[in-house]
């Protein structure tokens, strides 16, 4: 899952990008409005974090200008103006949601998981595949009777795949799903943490849940 | 609760009752007045008439009432009394059922008939009219004379007659009390309508006052932008309303700025918090190094210091606007004063990059709070050292001669334009169209210069040209000295 954090105070962009990261999510932060444009034209964000009061183009141009492209890019809007109005301002202009400053980081997690699962039209927490249960809102992952103890990163390919099940799944939108501008491409980590991911998710005797498609990349399902 | 309404009410009642009761008094007391003149006059004359009866012959004092009425003396009920006194107090005539002892003359000669009012013994009311008189002398012309012509038979002494006639009035009496109750009847119906008639206007008449009173019940004290608007004001209300408008106009504009000012610190103060608590809540998400927990904690420092130099720089402001800070001015050197300054902030202008242009003279002096001065100086400083572009420059330099003492400071990069400038000094109000670094400038700078050179009674003027030179004059006030 990958989150562009578009926010000029510099400690708060700071730890936006250091909590969510730790979150498990693949995180780009930018202070200004121009910079924020740019990133979201150059990657595929299922996220954006945006800052209204912003130097060079503010957070309400850019929202206005990603909606007047018709882009459907998910923002949830963080502010210090509280008024019902500046609320309203904001999602009719076509936030998803809205976080008045200062906000618990809990809740601003709770804020993105849910517009992340919006955007695969996931209306529940829990994405359920063959035995393999996902609980997305407590990040817990269970297969049959058993709980799967999976890393920030296996987490995140995990959902990844799961928001995709049935479908394959290329081994550049992984990558580009957990890692940000900042990583460097590694040619195997893929395959790396997919193995990873197999060897908690499949035990002995277990149906596999993850395939891979020679020259394609993978595909999660719970067929056989 | 005391009512204007029932005060004027009750007040004009009081006046109507108070003059129709006056008027009562004087017509029922003129009434009586006149009826009893006109009883006096009857009186008179029956007194005159009957007197003029007596008459002094030789055989002594004869009367004879024959030919007059004398009914009423007679009757039974409410008769009049007739007396003949003698000046000697004995009774020559009286009528009958007369009350002899009531009604004996009063002593002393008097020509003039002397009236009053009497309650006789037996109850009965009566208006008195004492005459005193001398009898008519009749002498017979054949009465027997001597040889020179006196008549033989000598001619008595004249006495004086006192007459004393009562009549019953008891029909004035009744004729006024029917009076009295008719006065007392007209006053009261009279009072009624002029109470209603009162009640009504005055209900008219403080209408306005209601339509103010429901104007001002109506308006919202969360909500200070309506107006007092009464269709025909009186004229004994315009002033009060105008004043209650004017009143309002400023509470607005109070609250208003009240408002907008409170929203701006909760606002400046939203950002650094949030970056407080999530810097904070994302470093306790999991156990760390110690080295982690160091970093954290210096940033947090950090903020806190940045929110408490806004904090700062907001009380001094409030201080300054309310005249609450002390000016105590005395001969300052302003070059030094900026030259040492500018020493402080040397550091941050080179980690910018930034040339540093000082061509002030040796000395610069200037009447003026040392302690104040140099927080307008400092701030003019640290504006241009952290506005100014990377690279770019700060010149420092003495006003024109052709200008009053002072200093201008310029700093190259200017984002803010001209349009902006007169909005420039007001809180939180930043020049550049979108705002850069929360949390370092958060608009409060210039509104510091602006008020504190104020207070100083310094001028401050600024000029800019966007992408060219951003250049804040302080100079000294034409008039000597400064404020006290």
């Amino acid at each position: 899952m990958r989150i562009l954090v578009v926010e000029d105070y510099t400690p708060l962009r700071h730890s936006l990008t250091r909590g969510l990261r730790e979150a498990g999510y693949a995180v780009d932060a930018v202070a200004d409005g121009e910079h924020g444009l740019a990133y979201i034209e150059a990657g595929a964000y299922d996220l954006i974090v945006l800052d209204i009061m912003l130097p060079v183009i503010d957070g309400l141009t850019l929202l206005r200008s990603l909606r007047a492209k018709r882009r459907p890019d998910r923002v949830l809007l963080l502010t210090a103006k509280d008024s019902v109005t500046d609320r309203v301002g904001g999602l009719d202009l076509g936030a998803d949601d809205y976080l008045v400053k200062p906000f618990a980081f809990e809740e601003l997690l709770a804020r993105v998981r849910v517009l992340v699962r919006r955007g695969y039209d996931k209306s529940s927490p829990t994405i359920r595949i063959a035995d393999l249960e996902i609980d997305t809102a407590a990040r817990r992952v269970r297969r049959g009777s058993r709980d799967v103890e999976l890393t920030a990163r296996e987490y995140s390919i995990l959902e990844f795949l799961a928001h995709r099940a049935g479908h394959v799944v290329t081994r550049d939108e992984i990558w580009e799903s957990i890692y940000d501008f900042e990583s460097e491409h590694g040619s195997n980590v893929v395959d790396v943490y997919v193995g990873y991911l197999r060897r908690k998710l499949e035990l002995a005797g277990e149906p596999r849940l993850i395939r891979t498609r020679r020259g394609l990349g993978y595909v999660l399902d719970g067929e056989e | 609760m005391r009512s204007i309404r029932r005060a004027m009410l009750l007040g004009s009642a009081a006046g109507v009752l108070l003059i129709l009761g006056a008027a009562g008094v004087i017509v029922d007391a003129g009434a009586r007045r006149v009826l009893l003149q006109e009883l006096d006059r009857s009186l008179e004359d029956k007194s005159r008439l009957l007197a003029s009866t007596l008459a002094l012959t030789t055989k002594g004092l004869e009367v004879d009432f024959a030919e007059y009425d004398m009914r009423e003396f007679g009757r039974e009920r409410e008769p009049s009394h007739l007396l003949l006194w003698q000046s000697d107090g004995s009774l020559l005539f009286a009528s009958k059922r007369a009350d002899r002892r009531g009604l004996a003359p009063l002593a002393g000669t008097r020509d003039d008939p002397l009236e009053r009012s009497l309650t006789l013994a037996d109850g009965q009311r009566v208006r008195v009219v004492q005459l005193e008189f001398a009898p008519r002398l009749d002498i017979e012309e054949d009465e027997p004379e001597d040889a020179s012509g006196t008549h033989l038979t000598p001619t008595p002494d004249i006495p004086r007659i006192t007459l004393v006639l009562a009549r019953d009035t008891s029909g004035i009496d009744a004729t006024l009390v029917r009076l009295r109750g008719l006065l007392l009847v007209v006053g009261l119906a009279t009072a009624l309508a002029v109470l209603l008639v009162l009640r009504s206007e005055v209900r008219r008449g403080l209408r306005p006052l209601d339509l103010l009173a429901r104007e001002i019940a109506a308006l919202d004290a969360a909500c200070l932008t309506g107006r007092i608007d009464l269709p025909d004001t009186p004229l004994e209300i315009v002033a009060v309303v105008a004043r209650l408008n004017e009143l309002m106009a400023r509470l607005d504009g109070a609250f208003r700025r009240e408002r907008t000012f409170s929203a701006d610190i909760a606002h400046e103060l939203r950002t650094p918090l949030s970056g407080l608590r999530t810097s904070l809540e994302v470093e306790l998400s999991r156990p760390r190094e110690a080295a982690g927990y160091r970093r954290t904690l210096e940033e947090s420092l950090t903020i806190v210091a940045r929110m408490q130099d806004m904090v700062q720089t907001l009380l001094l402001l409030c201080r300054l606007e309310s005249g609450q800070l002390p000016v105590e001015c005395r001969e300052v050197d302003l070059a030094g004063m900026t030259r040492e300054i500018l020493g402080s902030l040397s550091g941050i202008a080179r980690a910018r990059g930034l040339k540093l242009r000082e061509c002030l003279p040796i000395s610069l002096p200037l009447r003026s709070d040392p302690a104040l001065l140099e927080t307008v100086v400092r701030n003019i400083l640290a504006n241009a050292i952290e506005h100014a572009d990377e690279n770019g420059y700060v010149r420092i330099e003495p006003t024109p001669e052709d200008e009053m003492p002072g200093l201008r400071v310029t700093n190259s990069g200017s984002r803010v334009a001209q349009d902006v400038v007169p909005a420039l000094f007001e809180r939180f109000v930043r020049g550049d169209a979108a705002r850069g670094d929360t949390g370092l400038h958060c608009g409060l700078g210039l509104a510091l210069i602006g008020r504190t050179a104020a207070t100083l009674g310094l001028a401050v003027r600024v000029t800019t040209e966007a992408g060219g030179d951003f250049s804040i004059t302080l100079s000294a006030p034409k008039t000597p000295a400064g404020p006290a």
